[in-house]
């Protein structure tokens, strides 16, 4: 049986927590049996929860890139440059490498970028960005199913 | 095919999170940017229920978010006249030495070691040396099983409440994670002897170290406050005796001591001021590295974290060994108008909330004092004391030196591993 896992990356306040979002809609639509899901505030964490999976779909917010709300799949080359978010640990990007001298296997990683303009700490996300939640948990599914796994339980809409 | 470049360092809008200025050999301003999302929590909890702020404020911080949990909930059931006491506390201080785990040993391994053996990041260093990485990985791991265990996971409903858990777990259930806890408490203990191995700067400064005290126990979640200098007080006089104010330069608050000035709060702290309290098997870890209170050198923090590592461990065996699963997984709390102070020790220092409750169990006012913003005064100090080092290095290994003095106190700042701008001004 295939090691599915869904990464919500994000921090918890304004923009930065569209990832989160991602996953928390994915939970309220229903996923497909044998998906994981986790909401990820410390990026270090993605090296022990990449460790062991099959396929991981990794959503983050990304600065620059386009209009803010506007997604995309991104390769881990995309991300190189990228700085951590804070002090606490690592970038996305570093975690990933990490994870592949540590545990080095075969594993497939989609990585699904959502533009936000600033990481302002606002209470929530800015009305572009939750807009695009719907989109990018459709996105998330699609990059599921396409690798031959099981299909939705629901039609996404 | 388009390339997109991700600069996250855009967050701080061109800034550095750390600008230090130089004229000549001169330092000429030190400003240091801290993480503020802890202070708009104190708007965002205004009219919520109390029963919702453990869940809130376990959002505030990815890495440490027992310690939010914990210092709100003794605030609000100080506030409420209720105590968590026996099995429910023992299970409150064992969830906490998970965090402590998982947060020192992040630290110490993925973000410290590096500095000091000369690596600009753990990718760069686990080439080097794969198995310290990979041990250290699977220690974090270790506590991010006892965290999981008793806190419950990030997205289904956090196990902590106002006055003890949803749900206590079985004996059996915390037994599980024994073998697991017995190797990486080992594991620390020799990994110790790596880190003491490293190379430190010879740093010193006077500082006042602030930590909750407690008669028999090495203080986390109970205790006095109380310092090198004299301090000893209630956590209800916290905001009588370190005040907050406005720097000049930002929109930061920084802390001091009332009538004093820079405070130093963290590991280095509660070391020097409990190290008497360890358990007798860390005392020996702590000895065979040769570390000794009272210890005035910041860069030193990483081995205190090492030893905090071992007692955390030494902590949890002790307490699920002893462990009988209560009859109640929580105690009764009843709103009423009132308020409360919490301080707990969260990885980095002291972790101090106040609350004002109404009579129907909303909270009406919020503060909430975190460990990186009391140690501030204390980091830009030691960088202004460092800085004759700087003048006399290139711009590269200034900035590693620097940052690296940041990142003794394991802050919290929104920036990259990178975060430094180190700026020279010309001299007229």
């Amino acid at each position: 049986m295939s090691v599915v896992r869904v990464l919500g990356v994000g921090g918890p306040v304004g923009d930065d927590a569209v990832g989160l979002e991602v996953v928390r809609e994915l939970v309220r639509r229903g996923l497909p049996e044998g998906v994981e899901v986790h909401e990820v505030l410390e990026p270090s964490r993605i090296v022990s929860l990449l460790e062991g999976a099959d396929h991981v779909v990794l959503v983050d917010a990304l600065l620059g890139g386009g209009a803010p709300g506007s997604v995309r799949r991104l390769r881990l080359e995309d991300l190189e440059g990228a700085r951590p978010l804070s002090t606490h640990g690592v970038s996305v990007a570093q975690a990933i490498e990490l994870a592949s001298l540590v545990s080095p296997g075969e594993r497939s990683i989609d990585i699904v970028g959502v533009s936000i303009a600033r990481a302002a700490p606002l209470a929530s996300l800015s009305p572009e960005v939750a807009r695009a939640v719907p989109a990018v948990a459709d996105l998330v599914i699609r990059a599921l199913t396409s690798r031959g796994g099981p299909a939705p339980a629901a039609s996404p809409r | 095919m388009k390339t997109i470049k991700v600069d996250y360092l855009a967050r701080v809008e061109g800034e550095g999170a750390l600008t230090i200025k130089f004229k000549g050999k001169e330092v000429r301003s030190v400003e240091l940017r801290i993480f503020e999302p802890p202070r708009l929590f104190e708007a965002l909890l205004r009219g919520r229920s109390q029963l919702e702020v453990p869940d809130i404020t376990a959002r505030i911080c990815g890495i440490c978010p027992v310690a939010y949990q914990m210092s709100s909930c003794l605030a609000l059931e100080r506030a409420l006249g209720v105590r968590v006491e026996g099995a429910l506390r023992d299970l409150r201080r064992l969830l906490y030495c998970g965090e402590w785990i998982e947060s020192h040993t992040l630290h110490v391994f993925m973000l410290h070691a590096p500095d000091f053996l000369g690596y600009p990041d753990v990718v760069a260093m686990a080439r080097d040396h794969l198995e310290h990485v990979q041990r250290g990985l699977r220690i974090k791991k270790a506590g991010n099983a006892i965290v999981e265990k008793l806190g419950g996971r990030a997205i289904h409903p956090v196990n902590v409440r106002v006055g003890g858990f949803y749900r206590a777990p079985e004996r059996r259930e915390l037994a599980e994670l024994l073998p697991e806890l017995e190797w990486a408490r080992a594991a620390i203990a020799e990994e110790a002897r790596w880190i003491a191995g490293f190379e430190l700067p010879d740093f010193e400064r006077d500082y006042e170290f602030v930590a909750m005290t407690h008669p028999t126990e090495y203080a986390i979640d109970e205790g006095r406050i109380a310092s090198s200098r004299g301090i000893d007080i209630d956590v209800a006089d916290f905001e009588a005796t370190f005040e907050e104010y406005q720097v000049p330069h930002s929109n930061a608050l920084q802390a001091r001591v009332k009538g004093r000035g820079e405070y130093f709060t963290g590991p280095l702290a509660r070391f020097n001021l409990s190290s008497e309290r360890l358990s007798p098997a860390a005392k020996e870890v702590a000895a065979s590295i040769g570390l000794r209170a009272p210890c005035r050198n910041p860069f030193k923090g990483i081995l205190v974290r090492a030893v905090e590592v071992f007692y955390a461990f030494d902590e949890a065996i002790r307490i699920i060994e002893g462990y009988t699963r209560p009859e109640r997984s929580s105690v009764d709390v009843t709103p009423r108008v009132s308020e409360g102070h919490g301080c707990t020790e969260a990885p980095r220092g002291l972790l101090y909330h106040r609350y004002k409750v109404s009579a129907d169990g909303l909270v009406t006012e919020a503060r909430i004092v975190p460990p990186t913003s009391q140690n501030q005064l204390c980091i830009e100090g030691d960088l202004r004391a460092i800085a004759p080092r700087l003048v006399e290095l290139s711009h590269e290994k200034a900035t590693h030196l620097a940052e690296h003095t940041v990142r003794n106190y394991d802050p919290c700042i929104s920036c990259a591993t990178h975060f430094l701008k180190l700026v020279r001004e010309e001299v007229a």
